[in-house]
């Protein structure tokens, strides 16, 4: 039998939701998804491999809703190659800013969005800001 | 980016098992979800991340040995 990403995510979370054991329903079900998708997403760097994987876990857990893991899971697989003057935001959204200069070995310079400060970051930890 | 099918057949009960416990108290042992409509999962230390990252890469790096020696 053969089903989608999407598919199977929603049949964990319905039997979470189901709630067929009395205690700790969650970690069963939540923790199969984080474990498969793992392998799923094997082609992503670590960070943004466990962010994936958090985002997956977070929607069968019902903490998430499927519109956000989606979007979510489509920002982390785009490619993370950036241009000066481009706007990101770290993994988890808590930082925007602008590119400054990318380095000869491939990180990228970037300032954070009110502070003088200039970070030095792997281009995979980084994602782009859309609507900018 | 291809979401890598062929590894899924490595994924194995006791794998999820081993994840399941290790977050085991990062989820209320309550029906939540199915009462409210929400879930609960509260959120990992940076050594428990660290520690999630470890075993993701083990995982990952022996699927793909023995991926490669099936061809």
């Amino acid at each position: 039998m053969e089903s989608s990403l999407g598919e199977t995510l929603d049949y964990l979370r319905s039997c979470h939701r189901r709630a067929p054991f009395l205690f700790f329903n969650g970690n069963t079900f939540a923790d199969i998804a984080r474990t498969f998708s793992d392998y799923l997403f094997a082609e992503l760097p670590h960070g943004r491999r466990r962010e994936a994987t958090s985002a997956v876990a977070h929607y069968v857990a019902g903490v998430l809703d499927k519109e956000s893991m989606a979007q979510i899971l489509d920002a982390l697989c785009e490619t993370a190659e950036f241009a000066v003057g481009d706007h990101v935001r770290t993994l988890r959204g808590s930082a925007t800013g602008i590119i400054l200069r990318i380095q000869p070995d491939g990180r990228v310079v970037w300032k954070p969005r009110g502070s003088r400060s200039e970070l030095i970051a792997l281009p995979e930890s980084l994602l782009r800001e859309k609507n900018r | 980016m291809k979401l890598r099918t062929d590894l899924l057949k490595y994924a194995t009960p006791e794998e999820a098992l081993k994840e399941a416990l290790a977050n085991n108290h990062r989820y209320k042992p309550e029906p939540l979800f199915s009462q409210t409509g929400t879930g609960s999962l509260s959120s990992a230390s940076t050594k428990e991340s660290a520690q999630e990252v470890a075993r993701s890469t083990e995982r990952i790096q022996k699927a793909l040995r023995q991926s490669k020696k099936t061809g």
